[in-house]
Order: C-alpha cells, then structure tokens, then sequence
C-alpha cells in the first residue's frame, strides 16, 4: 500500500483528509453521488443519547426540514470545537478542500491521521489487498466511528471502525452475521484472517463487509416507496427474531424499557417549561408555556394508555420472540438494491425490542417530514409491513400509543436544552405549524383505530 | 485470620479511578490488615501491578470487563485457593456470592451491600435466596438498603446489619480550621466566589442528583443574599465531548440564574475535600431513593451544615441528629429554598450544627470505626 498511489473520492462538500505518506491521486468531485451512509456523521447513538424517542433528525435524509440553517439537529452538535479547530490550522498532513455548496449540514468527511493510519493496520488483517481509501462517513463523537470505501482486489468492500464498547459491538456483529446466514439483505461480514469477523487494533474495533453496489434511496414522492421500505424492513424483523448473541456480547435490549422512556420524554417536557419560564423574554417562550399543557396531557395519557395496554403481556414474550429493532431505520439505511429489494445498512445500533417500534419510527418521522398525517401514506405503509410481519390488534395498539406520545413536539423543542437561544421567531412559526399538524395527527390516529380511554 | 475481600468488576482498587466502593476498601483494607492477613481481589489497570503489597494489603488483579466474564475470572482463583482463606468478604454482586458458595460450600462467605442488588431486575429470585442463604452476614450502607432486602426477602431478617460508611477526618478538616480557611480563600478567590455564603453541591449531574431543582431554588436565596453563591462540583460542564440533554438544560438554568452558578467540572478524588472547605451550606439534592450518598459524612467532617433529602438512606445521617435538615419534598425548589434560608438567617445556629456535625464525624462516621465494626463481623463479636 505504501508504494501504490491512494485514490481518494471526494464527496460533494466533503473536506478531505490526504495520508501523509501516501501520493494522492483526487478523483471526481463526488458529485450527487452521495454515498449511503453520509449521513452517519452527526446522528445520535440511540443507547445513549438521551433522547427519549430514540429519533435522530439525520434520518430525514434529504426531506427538507422545516428550520434547515438553525436546526442544531441536523449537525453533528457536540463536535468538539478544538478538535476541529486544530484540525483547520494544524498539521501539514492535512488538507481541506472547501465545500463544493454551501451546505452546513454536510458533515466534514475526514479523519485523524491517526485513524486513517490505524484503519489502515486493521485492514491488513483480512486477506486482500486495498488499493483506495475513501472515507464515506465518520462519527467524531466518543473516540471516533468511521466507515470508509475501500477499493480491494476482492472487490469494493466497507471497513468500518465501531465506536461503541466491545461487548456491544460484539451483539451487533453476531445479529449482523445471524441476518446474513437466514438470508436478510443485509452486507455480508467477510472473516479475518483470523477467521473472526472483526480484528482489534489498539483496543479499537474494525469490521469489513462487502460493499452493496447500487443502493439508491426509496422514491420519496408516493407512498410506494414508504411501503418498500416498510416491507424490507418487516423482512428485516422476521428474519432477525431467534438471534443469540454470542458468549461475552453484551445483551442488549429495549423490550422493557419503553416506560421509562415515556417518563423520561415527559419529564424533559417538564425542563423546556422551566427554561420557557427562565427565558420568558424570548419569543418562543410565551407560546411554548401555551402549547406545553397540551403535550404533557398527550405524554401522561401515553403513559397512561401504555401501562393500561397489552405491552407487558408483549414484552413477556421475550427477546428472541421478537427479534431485533434496527433503532436507526429510515430512508437512508434502508435502500434499494439492483434487485429492486430494500437492503438494509448500518446495523450497530440493533437490539431486541418491539420490533415494530422502527416502523413506529419510519412512519411518524416520515410524516413529520411532510408536515402532514396522510392517512393514505400511513396506511399503505402500516399494511405493506403487516404482509410481511403480521402485526395483531394488541400490539397494532401499542404501536398507536408510541405514536399518540408527543414525539414530534419534544424533538421540535429539545435542541432548546442546548441552546436557550433557539426560543427565537423561527421557533414560533414551527410550532404554530406543528399544532395544525398535530390536529392532523389526532384524527389520523383516531382512524386508525387507537383506542383513548376519556 | 486471613480474609480475601473482592471488589466489583468496574473500577480497581486503589480508587485511581474513582468509585465509592472503591474508595472503601482502599479505606478500610489497610486497617483491617493491621490484625489479620488480607488480600484484596479486584481489576487490572494500566497504572497498577497485577500483584503487589501496599499498606500491608496484597492486591490481586484480574482483567475486569463485563461482570459475566469477571465472575469466571473471580471463581476461577477461588476454586484454587478460596480454601485458603478463612473469610470471603463480597462486595455488592449478591450473584457472585451465590456461585462462590457453590465452589466453596464450606467457606464463610460475607457480602457488603452498597446499592439495591437485590431488586428483581439485578437478580432472579432464586439466585437471591441462594446467595442469603450462603451468606454468613450481609452488611449494609444503610437501613434503607438493609430493609429492603427483607422486604423482599424476609429470611434476610436477622442476617443483615448496618455499617455506615466513613470518611477521612484528617483530609476533611472542619471549615473553622486555619489550613480550612486558607484553602477557602484561595478558591474564593481563584473562582471569584466574592464574600457572600457559598452553598455547595458535590455529585454527578444527573436527574436522580436533582442540581436542576437546586438551581430552580435559588430565587428567594438571591433575594435575600444576592452575594451568595451555588457551586456544583463534580461533573461534566463543558464537555469536550457531547454532554447530556440534563446537563445541557441544567447549563441553560444556570446561565439564568439570580445567583452566581459556579460549576467546577470534574474534580479529581484527592482534590474534593478543598471544595468542601470553601462551603458554608452543604446540599444533597437527590431525587431517587439514594442507599446513603458518602458526600454526607465528608460535609459532616467538613463541619458543613447539612440539608439533605428524605430519600433513601440519606436522611439516616440526618434526621434527628442536629447536623443539618431533611427536606421532605425533594422535588420542590421552594422546599429547598426555605431549609438553606433557614441555615443561613440564623448563624448561631449554623455554628452549633456545623460543630455537631464534625462531633458526629470524629465519633461515628471515621474510617477506623467502619473497619473495626469489619473485623467484628469477621471476627464473630
């Protein structure tokens, strides 16, 4: 690797880490062609971020968002100032191609030198060899994730570096390779040398699948394209339930934890009262205290509604009864593939749940996206799963009550928390917006049969 | 006598790295090894030997990891040389003690309690009444801890007691001492704290530590001592990292305080004490039901009027004891507002409580005491 010239493809807006000791050859701008898990970078990991719908606003892909400049979502927010602040006027190694567009959103697809040379031992642990690096998405947060492209004799593979704890990654992998041998569409582990299916360099954790040629995005402008993805992502479901993780994987699963995520939401809602009241000369604020009695009413009747539903007797079920949520599922991990089937990507965030939770997921966000409850949309939606993976009444009404909860809301405000700044103008119309939508939501939910008890 | 004392899979021992466990066996194992032979079984880390002698205690190490992984590890020594020991004190992995028991049917097995390990989440019912039935005396931080085990399983009655834990009385000097008040000059003044009372508030930033409603408390306090400031210590601010929505939101609040919010970040484990000597009300703000939070001996050292929660263990230390008040209704910041104003507008009665408090601290809450109390129950007294 050392001798041959590294090609380096360059996504649109991307900055672009050049190796120090490599001669570099650019090629393309990358153009449209973003790859399929651009979008990576900035999304929250859903075991601990706190965020109590477990929704990331990077999910969105490229539905227009309502506030795109100001929504602090949409970045990766905690980006370390000084790391990218060294990174701008540090080391000769690195170089930064100005964006192609002005594109905040558009994460900085670069990495340490340091990772990229770490990457680069790790890949020598599997039995090719790479003759392109291209970094197609990174995570700075918590010691780095990344995956890059990378250009094998054995073809276009994906090396990716795992930025959550050994265990855990440890369950990812195992589900990942259970996926794969019961046939799910999702990329193929190739083992190590070692026959393993990840290596460890510097206590940090790489895995290589084959690359999927050809994804491209659902098609956004009709429910069929919701309803492919839905149904992919029922296959996905069925064929993940009786997974074990292997000896030493940490077991992780949400089955239980849906009520504490519902008090949790609730209690956050408490906080964006206190900072309302706090901030009461912003403009948002006067309209935020309006509104909150609506949606803390919503949340505890959730509360109420779930403790009252059939989820305990669900849940008793057990984990491999129900087989694994994907948790970050929406229209850029799940994309269609040269076999006009939805291949699902980035798996290492999965755990036992209530799988239809990422359905949940996929159909509220999707209709936030559009700022409208299409009844249509929804039920298209809910039946393509249904076909795959039957959903029966009890649990149709759980997934009505984890909608009924004020999700929307709480993700409209919650960026608040971190900056108090955000009760500006901008917020004002969004939730005038979102009071109209909500209406929408109500009826929506009340024709698809959720059961309220008043 | 020998005895072999195993910490938790976290943290190792000596605490480099934090831990409240931790901080007790490094506390106590040295005063017990002064009468009998102890060897301390816990984790490896990179700044530590994987064996070696210090103040008189050897030091086992093992590789942690995830606790299934450690409790092979654990048992694999045991199954060696657990015979070899005359006393296996277990430190809070109830699960621990019931697979040691079947190892070492023989030996006396002894478990220390520090959180609610007996809660149907963290063990199954059987697994729970194996290991109360193979453990010779389960010790407890609090009654609150001890109770609770009972109230779920009531064979545990007769079987448990109450050690509470202690606190360094020559690291915590009472705030009236000339080293004390030099200390509280300095970061007065390194910190601009100004001459108004400093209430003080030592804990991670977490909902269950409830600094949220202290910061939400401080209007009346601002007030009427509109000098005075709150300073939480401990936690992550401003992270590099990403911090927590909580933290995010408490930031927010403070940033809108009527007060002066002094946050300190992380303050390493030998460097804590300082902060508690630039105090002049100590506040536990916790919200959930806490087994008994150790900052209560460190401010009753400290000789720092103490207001506290009626949560869990806490108020054990408190209630009754004239070193400091209890509120009732911890999730209220007026509840809170009204026991620091308390403190604060009579000050004989704050120096009388702060001298009981270090009375209390040099009487029942030093580390000799919690180690003799050890020895006892090792010894059969």
């Amino acid at each position: 690797m050392k001798n041959s010239p590294v090609i380096i493809y360059v996504p649109a807006g991307a900055g672009v880490y050049v190796p120090a000791s490599s001669s570099v050859q650019i090629i393309g701008s990358g153009g449209d062609e973003a790859l399929p898990q651009a979008e990576l970078a900035g999304r929250r990991d859903p075991d601990e971020s706190g965020d109590a719908s477990g929704e990331r606003s990077g999910e969105s892909g490229d539905v227009p968002r309502k506030r795109p400049a100001e929504r602090k979502g949409d970045r990766p927010r905690l980006r370390p100032v000084v790391r990218q602040g060294a990174a701008r006027s540090g080391s000769p190694a690195r170089r930064w191609v100005p964006p192609a567009r002005e594109e905040q959103s558009f994460p900085d697809l670069t990495v340490p030198p340091e990772i990229q040379a770490l990457a680069e031992r790790a890949a020598k642990a599997w039995d090719m060899k790479v003759s392109g690096w291209t970094v197609a998405a990174t995570k700075p947060e918590k010691g780095w994730g990344a995956i890059w492209r990378i250009e094998t004799n054995r073809g276009p593979r994906s090396l990716k570096l795992l930025h959550r704890p050994f265990e855990r990654n440890l369950f990812s992998i195992g589900a990942q390779d259970y996926l794969v041998k019961r046939k799910a569409r999702v990329a193929p582990l190739v083992p190590a040398r070692d026959g393993l299916l990840y290596t460890v360099v510097d206590g940090r954790m790489f895995i290589v699948t084959e690359w999927i040629e050809g994804l491209h995005p659902a098609p956004k402008d009709t429910p069929d394209g919701a309803a492919l993805l839905c149904n992919g992502l029922a296959e996905f479901h069925r064929k993940s339930q009786g997974y074990q993780p292997p000896p030493g994987a940490a077991h992780s699963s949400r089955l239980h934890r849906w009520p504490r995520v519902y008090r949790k939401l609730r209690n956050k809602l408490d906080w964006f009262e206190h900072l309302a009241r706090a901030y009461r000369d912003m403009p948002a604020s006067p309209v935020l205290l309006e509104v909150l009695p609506r949606f803390k009413a919503q949340a505890d009747e959730a509360i109420r509604m779930l403790e009252a539903s059939a989820y305990q007797k669900l849940v008793a079920r057990g984990d491999q009864a129900w087989g694994l949520a994907h948790q970050d599922y929406g229209w850029s991990n799940g994309q269609v593939g040269p076999d006009g089937k939805i291949w699902i990507i980035d798996l290492d965030g999965v755990a036992f749940d209530l799988a239809f939770r990422d359905l949940r997921k996929l159909i509220t966000g999707t209709m936030d996206d559009r700022g409208d409850w299409d009844l249509t949309w929804m039920k298209a939606m809910i039946k393509a799963y249904h076909e795959v993976n039957p959903i029966e009444p009890e649990a149709m009404q759980v997934m009505l009550i984890d909608m009924f909860l004020p999700n929307e809301f709480y993700k409209l405000v919650k960026d608040v928390l971190y900056d108090p700044n955000m009760l500006d103008g901008a917020l004002v119309a969004a939730l005038q917006r979102l009071l109209i939508t909500d209406e929408r939501k109500q009826q929506a939910l009340r024709e698809l049969g959720l059961k309220r008890r008043r | 006598m020998r005895s072999l004392m195993i910490c938790t899979e976290k943290l190792p021992v000596p605490p480099v790295r934090g831990g409240a466990i931790q901080t007790y066996i490094q506390a106590v194992a040295p005063r017990l090894a002064r009468h009998h032979q102890v060897v301390v079984l816990g984790v490896t880390d990179p700044q530590l030997p994987d064996r070696e002698v210090r103040d008189g205690v050897e030091y086992w190490r093992v590789p942690g990891g995830p606790f299934p992984q450690y409790q092979q590890r654990v048992l694999r020594v045991l199954s060696k040389v657990g015979s070899t020991f005359d006393v296996i004190h277990l430190f809070n992995r109830p699960r621990l003690l019931a697979q040691a028991a079947r190892v070492l049917p023989e030996s006396r097995l002894i478990l220390s309690l520090h959180n609610e390990m007996f809660r149907p989440e963290k063990i199954s019912p059987e697994e729970a009444r194996e290991a109360i039935a193979a453990a010779e005396r389960i010790v407890t931080v609090s009654d609150f801890i001890g109770q609770g085990v009972e109230a779920l399983y009531p064979e545990a009655k007769g079987k448990w007691q109450t050690i509470y834990s202690g606190v360094d009385l020559n690291r915590f000097l009472p705030i009236w001492t000339p080293e004390a008040r030099r200390i509280r000059q300095r970061l007065r003044s390194e910190h601009g704290l100004g001459r108004g009372p400093v209430l003080l508030y030592v804990g991670r930033l977490s909902p269950k530590k409830g600094a949220d409603i202290l910061v939400r408390a401080m209007g009346p306090i601002a007030r009427r001592y509109p000098e005075a400031s709150l300073v939480l210590v401990g936690s992550k601010w401003y992270g590099e990292d990403r911090i927590s929505d909580y933290v995010a939101y408490v930031r927010a609040l403070a940033a809108r305080a009527p007060l002066k919010v002094h946050t300190t970040g992380y303050v390493p484990a030998d460097q804590v004490h300082e902060w508690f000597a630039a105090g002049d009300v100590f506040i536990c703000a916790s919200q959930w039901e806490e087994p008994l939070a150790r900052v209560h001996y460190e401010a009753m050292a400290a000789g720092l009027p103490i207001v506290t929660t009626a949560r869990g263990g806490n108020p054990e230390v408190v209630r009754g004891l004239g070193n400091g008040l209890v509120v009732e209704k911890p999730e209220s910041p007026e509840a809170f507002a009204q026991a620091i104003l308390k403190l604060l507008s009579d000050s004989e009665a704050r120096v009388r409580i702060s001298r009981r408090g270090r009375e209390l601290a040099e009487a029942h809450f030093s580390w000799d005491r919690v180690a003799s109390e050890i020895r006892a129950v090792w010894e059969r007294r």
